[in-house]
């Protein structure tokens, strides 16, 4: 069973409404949006911290006005924290009651005991929902196993209750920032795609609408310094987050009294977060925009 | 969907198949079905839509960009031809293996030559056989590494039959046999399982009697450690934690003179670390893992890649041990640039000269290699010796170094 979007049924459509919510997003990812909902798979988005992986599952949610439920995943993640987990106390509570009687299977193993949990929640969701399963390449290689099932069947057997399967099937989205292949497995049964930094003109876009009140050739400027960032041997990369930061907080101190070239340089440090890189960009003198206002 | 349309783009998966990209039945019957679901507007929509059905690793891109660029060059005719009619029920099925349409041929131009460094001379080598002294020596080390080698605790719970912490939901379950009395508690606790260890073996030229050694070294920790990796280094970086995972040592060695080329070649210590710490995936290896470095640090040219590198390193890293073939030699003192600009971030530095040392080195881990004796390691070596030489004369003194 396949999860429907009614308003979009193409993936320029997918382009355009994500636009009016304020992500976006270039052709490659509407397009695989629109074919992991259309083809009923999971959408694996691998790319470089700071692209806007989970800003899109977010995009998604607002776009589909479906409630986004987050999973964070990390070594050691297990059932009884992403799926579900019995209410032990009130069990424990509730046999005590009942003391004398035999507890029956039914009295302390029904929904009013079970804690639900991220998945589980997203399975019970009546109106449907969007599972961020965030970071995946943190999770270990058991967890991974586990989730295939889950993302097989959208069903769960909780052995003392029975089988749970959902009315209408979430829509996963998956993010990696590949610091670990993850299994082919999973990779096969996803729609994958892998977010490249974006091009200039999108970052400007982008950079415009979530920093109001920058002026137009300011903007110009800081993108075409991120670029030139960008091409120095950085040991991490400056992100489109990390971009939009720094117009951010460069705007905030100029509105504090700086003038624009200090304020950006001394707001460098949401760009640019490691100390060795650092140095090195403030070696690169014709690196920052001069005196734009 | 028209025949020659649907005849040329099974050709099209075949030829993705062939590169080496998986393709499945399921995958090729969800390449068709998104070709029927999208409307082909122009060569990108296609190039988008055959991208994310087909390609599912960041390496295959570049692979699938070629084929498509081949086999969609004059886009437009096959594109009328798809959009044509759209079947749905012929979509379900997956398609047939039937001959494909004719290929285009792919033109190779000749080499321009570009490719080929002047720098690098690859060459293979015959590594010599392992005699008997030195397989017991291998043996020994593997015995001895199951019990120095550094632990950390496991991120999962483990059924654990003492302590820990408690396991509610055994003990609920268990309750109802006793009608809610608590009488028998269990417990879970995270078990303490082996750290990662990663070797970066020299082989360059000037390590050309010791790389076997270090290389039987790795190969008898990876009997004992479940999670090793073993990469060599001499002017380029190559992994090979397949190869030398081999039972018998003879084979392994065999084998690995067709992985690594740059046997006995120039030294390039700086730029293979920074090779290593640039990917992602590379760099996980090193992160919490116990770091042995073997290599003589004599780095051609400028050092300050290979200082920046390993202190980079040594904080990704558990333990960073740096074990050099010069240290055989009991005068010993570290005076080349590169080995003192590494002096600071490493936690023990030891020697590489034979495979007894090695084995020793290994034996000793747990005793001599603890976090707060990095400043001890460069101040060891710095240590002020008398100037007369005699070891209780305090007053003339002079830096070794």
């Amino acid at each position: 069973m396949q999860a429907a979007l009614p308003t979009m049924n193409s993936p320029r459509a997918v382009q355009q409404e994500l636009e009016r919510v304020g992500y976006f997003a270039d052709l490659g990812l509407a397009t695989a949006i629109f074919l992991s909902v259309s083809l009923g798979k999971p959408l694996l988005l691998e790319g470089e911290p700071g692209v806007g992986k989970t800003e899109a599952a977010h995009a998604l949610a607002a776009i589909t006005g479906r409630e986004l439920i987050r999973l964070q995943c990390y070594e050691g993640l297990e059932a009884a924290q992403s799926l579900y987990e019995w209410n032990y106390p009130k069990q424990l509570l509730q046999m005590r009651l009942g003391a004398g009687e035999t507890a029956a299977l039914s009295d302390i193993y029904t929904h009013d005991f079970l804690l639900e949990r991220p998945l589980l929640r997203a399975l019970r969701q009546a109106e449907g929902a969007i599972i961020l399963i965030d970071e995946i390449d943190r999770a270990d290689a058991e967890f991974e196993a586990f989730l295939l099932e889950f993302l097989g069947d959208f069903q769960i057997t909780i052995p003392e209750l029975g089988t749970i399967s959902a009315s209408v099937p979430p829509i996963a989205v998956l993010t990696s920032n590949r610091t670990r292949d993850l299994h082919d497995a999973l990779k096969r049964r996803c729609a994958y795609h892998w977010i490249d930094m974006p091009d200039p003109e999108l970052e400007l876009r982008i950079i415009k609408a979530r920093a109001p009140g920058l002026q137009a050739d300011a903007a110009a400027a800081l993108v075409e310094a991120v670029s030139r960032v960008r091409s120095l041997p950085l040991s991490r990369q400056p992100g489109i987050s990390e971009s939009v930061e720094w117009a951010m907080s460069a705007m905030a101190l100029e509105r504090s009294g700086e003038d624009w070239p200090t304020a950006l340089r001394l707001s460098l440090g949401l760009l640019v977060k490691e100390q060795e890189d650092l140095a090195h960009v403030m070696c690169e003198a014709d690196l920052l925009p001069g005196s734009m206002a | 969907m028209s025949m020659r349309a649907e005849q040329h783009l099974n050709g099209f998966l075949d030829a993705l198949a062939h590169a080496g990209l998986a393709m499945s039945p399921i995958r090729r019957s969800d390449f068709l079905r998104a070709m029927t679901l999208t409307d082909l507007l122009s060569v990108e929509d296609l190039y988008w839509t055959g991208r994310i059905t087909t390609v599912s690793r960041v390496e295959d891109i570049d692979t699938y960009d070629q084929i498509f660029s081949v086999w969609f060059k004059d886009g437009k005719t096959v594109l009328e031809e798809t959009v044509e009619q759209t079947d749905e029920s012929e979509s379900d099925q997956p398609p047939e293996m039937s001959t494909s349409g004719d290929a285009p041929s792919v033109e190779c131009d000749d080499g321009t030559g570009q490719q080929a460094s002047p720098d690098e001379l690859l060459t293979n080598r015959r590594l010599p056989q392992t005699g008997p002294d030195k397989r017991e020596i291998c043996r020994r080390i593997a015995r001895k590494a199951a019990t120095v080698l550094p632990r950390q605790r496991a991120r999962r719970l483990a059924r654990s039959p003492q302590h820990g912490v408690l396991d509610m939901r055994r003990v609920v379950s268990h309750l109802r046999r006793s009608d809610g009395e608590i009488i028998d508690l269990f417990y879970r606790k995270r078990p303490l399982r082996l750290r990662r260890v990663l070797m970066l073996i020299d082989v360059s030229g000037s390590l050309k009697t010791t790389s076997p050694d270090a290389l039987r070294c790795a190969h008898a920790l990876m009997q004992a450690a479940p999670q090793m990796e073993v990469f060599t280094f001499g002017t380029r970086l190559t992994r090979v934690t397949r190869t030398l995972a081999r039972g018998d040592i003879d084979d392994a060695l065999q084998r690995l003179s067709d992985v690594i080329y740059d046997f006995d070649g120039g030294t390039r210590i700086g730029p293979s670390f920074e090779a290593f710490l640039g990917e992602n995936r590379l760099q996980t290896l090193a992160r919490g893992a116990l770091v042995i470095v073997v290599s003589d640090g004599l780095e051609r040219g400028d050092i300050s890649a290979m200082q920046g590198a390993t202190e980079r390193l040594a904080r990704l890293a558990h333990r960073l041990v740096w074990l050099t073939p010069l240290m055989g030699d009991p005068a010993f003192r570290p005076e080349t640039r590169g080995l003192k600009a590494v002096l600071g971030a490493i936690d023990r530095l030891g020697n590489a000269a034979t495979l007894g040392a090695l084995c020793d080195e290994i034996s000793g881990l747990d005793a001599q290699v603890e976090r707060r004796a990095r400043r001890g390691v460069a101040s060891r070596w710095m240590r002020p010796v008398p100037v007369s030489g005699r070891p209780d004369d305090t007053k003339n003194t002079g830096r070794v170094l």
